[in-house]
């Protein structure tokens, strides 16, 4: 088993492996999120919440692999697929959405401590955005998104 | 070069958990005082790529000395000003106590962990529990202008403490203000969604 450098709170220390982490969390919300704008009654309220952040993490996607391909790193391939479980109704994809954000939120806090100027303040932004979706799609708040 | 695969225990094998996977259960604090280099320091801190101020030994010399001291006293401030806001606000219209109860417990948490990484430099006054007149004279008169005005002093903490963010020089502080900076901006939706009754 491979070990990852984790500063004592947990969190992925070497830069590109923070970089890997969130992309790997950006294809698996590409697909989640793909699985239930198509699976889910078109134009319904959780349809076209589901394929706005489809589109949003899409571009998160293609931005972190140009980060990497400037670090002259090889962006991790998304998997051919993921255990999302039944994704049938709004609740399924409440379910799953709220996962999705809830890990990403704190991939890219780990991001936010392994870069600095433009590149920390999308991670930052990336953070807020995702515990604020993490709210859209019914979770709960905490004192302190990605540490508690 | 071959294409590279993520790490196993940041990836969905076979179970979907997000990047969560294999993350630790969550911690009380994040001030914790960790042994990490035998008494070397600060300096060697910081000198150890992803090592965090924030899990220095208590011997560790004065942490006014730390470059991002005068940040996190700002962002203490700061947060300790949403508190005062929001108890402000809640003292002033009985009606809103219950909605903003666990709104201003949630900052206060922040505050706490904003004083911890302060650590024993000590945090500025005011102390987060003390309203200052002030604050109770800037409440609207009216429930849902009041929280209109929390929204704003909630979205714009949410601002501050990100721009703080970037300008951190330690990777602990500079995740904490991002952390700090998103509980503020769940906070403003919250607010933004809790009923006036009026």
């Amino acid at each position: 088993m491979r070990t990852t450098d984790e500063d004592p709170a947990g969190f992925e220390t070497d830069p590109t492996d923070a970089l890997q982490n969130a992309l790997a969390g950006e294809h698996a919300a590409v697909y989640s999120y793909g699985l239930v704008a198509g699976r889910l009654e078109a134009r319904s309220p959780v349809q076209r919440q589901a394929a706005g952040a489809f589109a949003l993490h899409r571009k998160r996607r293609d931005d972190l692999r140009a980060w990497l391909a400037q670090d002259k790193q090889d962006p991790v391939d998304p998997e051919p697929a993921y255990a999302t479980g039944q994704v049938a109704t709004a609740s399924d994809a409440r379910r799953l959405a709220q996962q999705v954000e809830s890990g990403l939120v704190r991939s890219w806090l780990a991001v936010v401590g392994v870069t600095e100027g433009e590149r920390r303040a999308y991670a930052c932004a990336a953070v807020d955005e995702s515990a604020t979706a993490l709210l859209a799609w019914g979770g709960k708040p905490t004192a302190l998104p990605g540490i508690d | 070069m071959a294409r590279r695969r993520a790490t196993p225990a940041h990836l969905y094998s076979d179970r979907f958990t997000g990047v969560s996977l294999g993350s630790p259960p969550p911690r009380p604090g994040v001030g914790r005082r960790r042994l990490l280099l035998g008494g070397t320091g600060l300096v060697a801190l910081t000198a150890v790529p992803g090592c965090s101020w924030l899990d220095r030994e208590p011997e560790t010399p004065s942490p006014q000395e730390h470059p991002d001291h005068d940040l996190l006293s700002g962002a203490y401030a700061r947060e300790s000003a949403v508190v005062a806001a929001v108890q402000a606000t809640a003292q002033r219209h009985a009606g809103l106590a219950p909605s903003l109860s666990p709104v201003a417990a949630r900052a206060q948490e922040r505050v706490t962990a904003l004083e911890e990484a302060l650590g024993t430099g000590g945090a500025p006054s005011p102390a987060p529990e003390a309203s200052p007149p002030t604050a109770t004279a800037a409440v609207p008169a009216r429930p849902a202008p009041a929280l209109r005005a929390l929204v704003t002093v909630s979205q714009t903490a949410q601002r501050d403490h990100a721009a703080d963010c970037v300008r951190a020089s330690d990777p602990g502080v500079a995740r904490l203000l991002a952390s700090v900076a998103a509980g503020d901006g769940q906070d403003a939706v919250i607010l933004r969604t809790t009923r006036s009754g009026t």
